[in-house]
């Protein structure tokens, strides 16, 4: 499974009723209403225990988060 | 607090001989509400049936109560706290009494002025009169909600009671589930208006009265919540006074009862100023307070409860909740509250008004309605926020107060600052809505009808919250400032359909408990809308002139206290073996054919991975899952087979 996969496989954990083919990759998280404040904050947990690292607090940025594709990009340089 | 009902005709009953049997029945299904005693009316138009909780006049004060000098009947349930000062009035034109209660000023009123009468009454209440001369029946509750009263009217019957279950009793009336009350709750958490979750069944709305004779059906507003005559520019000291003299007096007008009065406690400000006005007016009287507490150290209050009896010396009974105790009794929650809740809250409710009844005790006063007048609730700070947010979107002064919001909620710490921004700002689209207040609520609920299978989503695309709301809201609602309307809103929303209800009157009448709110005595309403906004919330401190107020007879800690709402363990405390193997499996779930089950089943595997921490959303949609599955069941089986209840001693009155 690629870091997309995982990734959205995270979301559905999180958003239990939206299906993994129905995530889109280029719209924003908070603001396509697929996750809520809490949401993202599971995501981050998600992420640190399924890439392994801990995220710092100034790397919660809207860039980092905005949407899939950005956070892809996040865990790509992290795990690099 | 009792219980009451009737079956009303204008042109006469048109089953008379069964009505008669069916009106005791109804009225012996209340005794919860009224174990002491009951008594029925039969005339040819009416009957009408009480349930007696006795607190004024033990001796004589049996309702229904029928005056033959004037021809009229009455059942009521509730308190009219300034009834001595009005029996005096009356005696002074020459009425006589036959007893001390309440109910007889009430009927002698209605004699002298009409239905006019109620703009001179002081309480809480909910009432029937039936004018046999003029052929007619008055239908009238309090300013604000405190006492619940439904009714239906089918084939020109009127069937009233205090239950919507009584009314079902009727076998005329169908239990059909309500579809614009649901799609309403999901947005603003409770029902609005009129509206029910049973289908043609509504209720009497907070400061309103209904007529209804062969002229048919009138309604009339007598009183609603204004800003409209503005806000008074006194000193603080000025305020103080006003505020510490109402108060004081709102408190001794609820301490009159022929039993004693006690007092919750729940550890924050308001209770805590009740309980020492109480004990200030008596400090000789044995006085007892009722507290909940929490065996999850984040929901309990303890420390502050202790705190309020060693500084008062008054003794404190506690009723320790478990997540537990809240999933053994949610079924009778939401048989007694008759509609879905969102919350657990009102479980420890129930168990404290067990605990009030197993002592032998009929009343307490609380501090509900504070948070609504003196602006407590975290919502005011939070449109202070988005408000200034929506005039400077970067506005860092601003952004940086979001935290302090809701800081018992996760994502609502400072390293998270920038997405909690982003997701106000999200919602600052629409500034100019009268719901601006009240949008993110609305935004955050709407998450629940993904849940819903699409053909019941479809039924209620039907229903837009917009439109129930916005065409209520008085003529200078677009005057008053963010704050007035937030205020107006939630005491529109949750004060009226969830605190003083499904919280409030249902949890405590399950067990004879009658509730008194001092802060909602309506010269306390109206006071604080005279009072500038800045003094209620100012920058970022809620009740500002309120605690400023009682700083010096209360515990430092209590007055600097920072809000903490009244909360209690939520989803997982329906994680349990009885609720999911009754309700929430897919056999019941396909049956009842309104939530989806693999969503469900995929919330509930989600909650059971991770009990600690849940998030607001996921509560709130997996309590109303929950609880709408029971109404639902209820729907169909409890709420419409009545056993026969027991034949206790009714006292009959036949009008002529």
């Amino acid at each position: 499974m690629d870091i997309m996969d995982k990734l959205k496989q995270g979301v559905c954990a999180i958003n239990v009723v939206i299906e993994k083919s129905d995530i889109p990759t280029d719209e924003g998280l908070l603001a396509s209403g697929i996750l809520d404040s809490f949401g993202l904050i599971e995501l981050i947990g998600f992420i640190e225990s399924e890439f392994n690292f801990e995220m710092e607090d100034d790397e919660f940025t809207g860039d980092n988060f905005k949407d899939l594709t950005a956070v892809k990009a996040y865990v790509e340089r992290k795990i690099a | 607090m009792c219980g009451i009902a009737g079956i009303y005709n204008p042109y006469g009953l048109t089953d008379a001989l069964r009505d008669k049997e069916l009106l005791k029945q109804m009225t012996l299904s209340m005794d919860h509400r009224g174990p002491d005693e009951k008594g029925v009316l039969y005339s040819d138009t009416g009957y009408i049936g009480h349930a007696r909780l006795s607190i004024i006049d033990i001796e004589t004060g049996q309702q229904p109560m029928y005056s033959k000098d004037y021809n009229l009947g009455i059942t009521f349930n509730g308190e009219i706290f300034n009834y001595p000062e009005l029996r005096k009035g009356l005696k002074e034109k020459n009425y006589n009494f036959h007893t001390t209660s309440d109910t007889e000023v009430l009927l002698c009123l209605y004699r002298e002025y009409g239905i006019d009468m109620i703009d001179r009454l002081n309480g809480q209440f909910a009432f029937a009169i039936i004018d046999f001369s003029r052929n007619k029946i008055f239908l009238a509750r309090d300013r604000v909600g405190i006492r619940p009263l439904f009714y239906t009217i089918i084939n020109g019957t009127l069937i009233f009671s205090s239950c919507i279950k009584t009314i079902l009793m009727h076998p005329k009336v169908d239990a059909a589930f309500g579809y614009k009350a649901y799609h309403q709750s999901v947005h603003i958490w409770t029902t609005y208006g009129d509206e029910t979750f049973f289908k043609d069944i509504n209720s009497i709305k907070p400061g309103e009265f209904l007529e209804y004779s062969k002229d048919g059906v009138s309604k009339k507003i007598y009183w609603d919540l204004s800003f409209d005559d503005g806000t008074q520019d006194l000193t603080c000291d000025d305020w103080k006074e006003k505020i510490s003299e109402s108060l004081n007096q709102a408190v001794q007008l609820r301490r009159r009862a022929d039993v004693p009065v006690n007092a919750y406690l729940s550890g924050g400000l308001d209770s805590a100023i009740t309980l020492k006005l109480i004990q200030g007016h008596h400090p000789e009287r044995k006085l007892e307070s009722y507290s909940v507490g929490f065996t999850d150290k984040v929901f309990d209050e303890t420390y502050y409860q202790q705190l309020m009896n060693s500084d008062t010396g008054i003794k404190n009974t506690a009723v320790m909740i478990s997540p537990k105790d809240i999933g053994d009794i949610f079924k009778q929650v939401v048989w007694h509250a008759e509609q879905p809740v969102f919350r657990t809250a009102p479980a420890p409710l129930y168990h404290l008004s067990g605990k009030v009844n197993d002592k032998g005790y009929k009343v307490v006063m609380t501090g509900e309605g504070a948070d609504e007048v003196a602006w407590g609730y975290n919502i005011f700070k939070e449109t202070q926020i988005r408000y200034h947010m929506a005039k400077d979107p970067d506005n860092q002064e601003w952004i940086s107060r979001i935290p302090s919001l809701y800081p018992y909620q996760e994502q609502f710490n400072k390293r998270h600052l920038h997405m909690l921004a982003g997701f106000y700002k999200q919602s600052l689209t629409n500034t100019d809505s009268p719901l601006f207040s009240h949008s993110v609520r609305i935004s955050n609920g709407k998450r629940v009808l993904n849940f819903v299978n699409p053909d019941i989503r479809e039924e209620l695309a039907r229903f837009d919250i917009e439109e129930d709301i916005i065409p209520t809201l008085p003529g200078g609602f677009c005057n008053w400032s963010p704050l007035q309307k937030t205020q107006y809103l939630e005491m529109k929303t949750l004060l009226t359909g969830y605190l003083l209800s499904s919280q409030g009157d249902r949890m405590s009448m399950a067990h004879s408990v009658e509730g008194r709110y001092p802060f909602l005595d309506h010269n306390i309403v109206e006071l604080f809308a005279k009072i500038p906004d800045r003094l209620k919330l100012n920058g970022m401190k809620e009740k500002f002139i309120l605690k400023e107020t009682f700083r010096d007879i209360l515990p430092e800690e209590i007055t600097d206290r920072s809000k903490h709402p009244y909360r209690a363990p939520e989803a997982i405390s329906l994680l349990t073996e009885n609720i999911l193997e009754a309700y929430l499996n897919e056999s019941e779930i396909t049956k009842q054919n309104f939530f989806n089950w693999k969503f469900v089943n995929r919330l509930i595997d989600k909650l059971q991975k991770n009990r600690t921490n849940v998030s607001f959303n996921d509560n709130f949609t997996f309590i109303n899952i929950a609880s709408t599955t029971m109404f639902i069941s209820f729907l169909n089986n409890e709420f419409i087979h009545h056993p026969k209840y027991p034949d206790r001693y009714v006292h009959e009155t036949e009008v002529n």
